[in-house]
């Protein structure tokens, strides 16, 4: 299975949501976390990999900017019409209340001679942080969803 | 093979593509306003259907054709959806694109009066103006497109 953590961008709570399922971080310490607040990662639009679960299942995250709804409603469309199903390919919405701050955060990292960035790095920092608990919430209701659909694979196979 | 055209709305320019790739409008001239109104979807497309990929219908080699309005996710959707079928291997049965490029000024303004606010005239026919004017410049990306996929 192929896991899309989707996201406003792919480089901030998206990422540490992909950690946190990966259980390569427990605490708020995002500073080690590769490709974390670089949008140079996430302006390309491709599915950004970031590691393998235990069961061997890739996990991707995704910016798809502020219209998170209209990106995701279109990828469940294209799943459909490509005939992929959740056992194979499952896009996780990771929603937080402060998505959009963040997303306009990213948007400053435009400003030249790197004050875009560190302007970017500290709003990220102080709303992941704040949000951490949200994003521990998607990641358990990621394992849920995951642990579903390997159930409802190994049924299929027995059956 | 899939080919989704999209634009901002999903209901004139992403619409048209679809129906020139069917072959459900003339491509030597201009079409007409009953013709561009004969089109499923074009111009009747309601506000909350942003995102939803709408089939248009399927070619004689058996190609099937849809359109998606995208509202301002931009050039990233073909990124997003190519990269997506690429992780799932099926990168070669699909071609998305983005029709945005060839929409006009007048396009904008007709569609904003005829489907944001609902005023139907003059918006629609303000709108029609400048699908005609856009045509040719879609009737080439179609071609394009087909002669790519060959």
């Amino acid at each position: 299975m192929i896991i899309v953590l989707a996201g406003t961008t792919a480089v901030h709570h998206t990422l540490v949501a992909a950690h946190l399922y990966l259980n390569t971080i427990t605490e708020p310490d995002f500073g080690r976390l590769e490709y974390y607040c670089d949008m140079s990662f996430d302006y390309s639009g491709y599915p950004l990999y970031i590691g393998r679960d235990i069961n061997g299942h890739q996990v991707y995250t995704l910016g798809l900017g502020r219209l998170i709804e209209v990106g995701c409603r279109a990828i469940h469309d294209f799943k459909q019409i490509m005939a992929i199903d959740s056992s194979r390919l499952l896009v996780k919405e990771v929603r937080i209340p402060s998505e959009l701050d963040i997303w306009a955060a990213s948007k400053a990292s435009r400003i030249p001679l790197g004050v875009g960035s560190i302007i970017n790095r500290l709003i990220s920092d102080h709303i992941i942080a704040r949000e951490f608990p949200f994003i521990k919430m998607e990641t358990a209701r990621l394992h849920e969803q995951v642990a579903s659909l390997q159930g409802d694979g190994a049924r299929q196979m027995a059956g | 093979m899939k080919i989704i055209y999209h634009c901002f709305g999903g209901s004139h320019s992403s619409v048209t593509a679809a129906a020139i790739h069917l072959g459900l409008l003339p491509t030597s001239r201009p079409p007409t306003a009953q013709e561009f109104m004969a089109l499923p979807y074009f111009d009747k497309t309601p506000g909350d259907v942003y995102g939803v990929v709408r089939f248009m219908g399927k070619t004689s080699e058996g190609d099937e054709v849809y359109a998606l309005g995208k509202k301002n996710l931009g050039g990233r959707l073909n990124q997003v959806l190519l990269g997506l079928a690429e992780l799932m291997g099926v990168d070669d049965q699909v071609v998305v694109v983005n029709t945005m490029p060839y929409v006009n000024i007048i396009m904008m303004i007709g569609g904003f009066l005829s489907r944001r606010l609902g005023i139907i005239f003059p918006g629609r026919p303000i709108l029609i103006w400048g699908t005609r004017l856009a045509f040719p410049g879609l009737v080439g990306l179609v071609r394009t497109i087909k002669t790519k996929m060959i």
